[in-house]
């Protein structure tokens, strides 16, 4: 049987120290060794059956149940006041066969996989390999599990992909205590897997793609999320460059993405003609206090998989003392006029070093370019999307910010990614700029700037100048700004918070929310959804 | 008449220093590919959110003797990371019982399916 370890806790903090939160207890089930060996099913329903029972408890007592995964949010969209739930031990994994998959679905069996939702990347990845698959895209690491990625929108720059959400094909959801309350959705455009698969994980199945779009990124906030099914592909390689880069150029890059026609170009990377190919990945970081003529970018080309590779992962690594960021901040705090300087040396720590030959790349796998993290100390990170002819503009804005308002102790990057199918995944517009600052956690004196009012002032200056824009939902911002939720998705947030009520009774409506959903508006549940908006639209 | 500081004082100084330096150290080995036994956060750095055992003892042995530790801490899944921690007292204890009292500290992580 699965067990619960349940233990009181006072307060939750996340893995960057955003915290703490008030916090009552702290669930963490794990799946019955024995009956993973014995039977997949047997042991996934049983998993099930144990979350249903916490639920029942926690629904009886008028309480809230939260799941989080790798705490790697840096806000407390994952806390919750009474209970939450550590997914960790949940992590069943399973490659789908030809008779698991819809007779009309247009996937091939060999490319889906079903995951439970602790599983982190890492595992996923190490599990891929060995069936020769990968990975789409992922965030630049690999700790998160893959529940917390897809409810938050985790991302990475491989802008003919999109985020992790985007490849994932089926939902398995618990939404409540009783035996009609195990949901599979898909989908009814695209289906994945059979009503029997369906069948032996006691799910009900509704395929209706509107409410599998507002349950992709659910913010947790749509049931628990037991399973999800994938698509990966076939693995390949990856060349990693890390160079420098002309400032006009890669802000015209930033704002265009044209390598075809870009005056930058690596002599390995070219079509016959001569001409630039468009990278996989494209990446660049500016220092908001130097106006550097270069600026350091890492750019990276897909490439076919092969075995004679060197191995990229180096054997030594090295990174600062989290004691040392932690202490840095609290000085700085004091002492804001250093904080330029800081920045300085926070380039040194926290951006990838050019490689020795800017012509050679590092070359590996998805999961080996995109390995362990080294950051791990307390840090901010404020996440802006913004269509792409708007990235250079949003960054000069806020840049002029950091320099006016501030200082801010943090360095700018800006990533791409195509459009999201979720209702509420952060890149909104068809092609999304994703403009980071991210910085060491300081404690600003009273007449300085601090991380809450540069999060309020950086949503004003971009309103102010017009700047169409989402947040990314696991990134440090000021998520109670007044109608903030409303500017971002307008309609969109409106249609999600009805596709979660159809689907939910009230009651679990309530178990499932938290303050963040609370302060951003989205826990309203609305009394009056048609019913017809969760069920199978085929 | 002000206070003087000798030549002497320095030397010491630096032989401290020195001595401090390279009395306290740590190596740390990870197994790359292995996942972690994680836990919720807390702390900082390194092992904020692993679940992390610590081997902290005072090994007996005569100086021309070696030994080895047999532990089965992670069932079937072997290690995750292990670091051994060198510290001041433990050379210490090492340099005035001429060998025979070895201080043992060592932190590591277990490795999950």
């Amino acid at each position: 049987m699965a067990t619960t370890i349940t233990r009181k806790i006072t307060e939750y903090d996340t893995l960057h120290k955003n915290g703490p939160w008030p916090a009552e207890y702290m669930h963490s089930t794990s799946i019955d060794g024995r009956l993973e060996q014995a039977d997949f099913f047997q042991c996934y329903n049983d998993a099930a059956a144990e979350i249903q029972r916490l639920l029942d408890m926690v629904r009886a007592k008028g309480e809230g149940f939260r799941a989080i995964g790798s705490s790697w949010s840096l806000n407390h969209i994952g806390q919750h006041d009474t209970h939450m739930h550590f997914n960790r031990g949940m992590n069943l994994r399973r490659a789908i066969s030809v008779a698991d998959v819809h007779a009309q679905s247009s996937y091939k069996s060999e490319n889906l996989f079903f995951f439970q939702c602790g599983t982190r990347v890492k595992e996923i990845n190490n599990y891929l390999f060995t069936f020769g698959k990968s990975l789409k895209t992922s965030g630049a690491s690999n700790g998160q599990t893959i529940a917390g990625c897809i409810s938050t929108g985790v991302h990475g720059s491989a802008h003919d992909v999109g985020s992790m959400q985007d490849y994932v094909v089926g939902l398995n959801l618990i939404i409540g205590p009783g035996p009609n309350d195990i949901v599979y959705l898909e989908p009814a455009s695209k289906s994945a897997l059979s009503d029997a698969f369906a069948a032996q994980i006691r799910a009900r199945v509704i395929r209706n793609d509107e409410l599998f779009h507002a349950a992709l990124v659910g913010l947790g906030s749509f049931g628990f999320i037991h399973g999800i099914v994938i698509e990966v592909e076939d693995l390949f390689l990856l060349n990693r460059y890390v160079t420098s880069l002309d400032r006009a150029e890669a802000f015209r890059l930033a704002g265009t993405l044209d390598f075809r026609n870009s005056s930058f170009r690596i002599p390995g990377e070219v079509d016959a003609l001569g001409k630039p190919n468009m990278p996989h990945h494209f990446k660049v970081f500016m220092n908001p206090y130097r106006h550097d003529a270069q600026l350091r970018a890492e750019i990276i080309y897909k490439k076919p998989y092969r075995k004679d590779y060197p191995d990229p992962i180096p054997r030594v690594r090295k990174a600062l003392y989290t004691e040392f960021i932690a202490g840095m901040g609290n000085i700085i705090g004091r002492i804001p006029n250093r904080i330029p300087a800081l920045s300085r040396m926070l380039e040194g720590a926290a951006l990838p070093p050019e490689n020795a030959d800017p012509n050679t790349p590092v070359t590996g796998t998805h999961a080996e370019i995109f390995f362990d993290s080294l950051q791990q100390g307390p840090a901010f990170a404020c996440e802006f999307c913004v269509p792409l002819d708007k990235a250079v503009k949003a960054y000069e804005l806020l840049s002029a910010l950091c320099r006016n308002e501030g200082p801010v102790p943090g360095l700018f990057a800006m990533r791409f990614i195509r459009k999201s199918e979720a209702l509420l995944g952060c890149p909104a517009f068809p092609y999304t700029c994703m403009l980071e600052i991210d910085g060491v956690i300081w404690r600003a004196k009273k007449k300085d700037l601090s991380l809450q009012a540069f999060c309020k002032r950086s949503i004003q200056v971009l309103q102010g100048n017009q700047i169409p824009f989402t947040m990314h939902w696991g990134k440090t911002a000021d998520w109670a700004y007044p109608g903030i939720i409303e500017y971002m998705y307008g309609e969109k947030a409106k249609r999600w918070r009805e596709y979660r009520s159809a689907l939910l009774s009230k009651e679990m409506a309530q178990v499932f929310s938290n303050k963040f959903l609370d302060e951003t508006g989205l826990s309203e549940y609305v009394d009056n959804a048609p019913v017809a908006l969760a069920k199978s639209t085929i | 008449m002000p206070h003087q500081i000798t030549p002497f004082f320095p030397k010491v100084l630096l032989i401290l220093a020195t001595t401090l330096l390279t009395a306290c150290y740590s190596v740390r080995v990870v197994n790359r590919d292995a996942i972690y036994r994680q836990v919720t956060p807390s702390g900082n750095g390194f092992y904020a959110d692993r679940e992390v055992h610590t081997l902290d003892t005072v090994i007996r042995s005569k100086s021309w003797q070696q030994f080895w530790l047999q532990e089965k801490p992670c069932g079937d899944c072997g290690f995750y990371s292990v670091e051994y921690l060198n510290t001041l007292g433990g050379s210490l204890r090492y340099f005035f019982t001429i060998g025979s009292r070895r201080t043992i500290r060592i932190k590591y992580v277990c490795a999950t399916k």
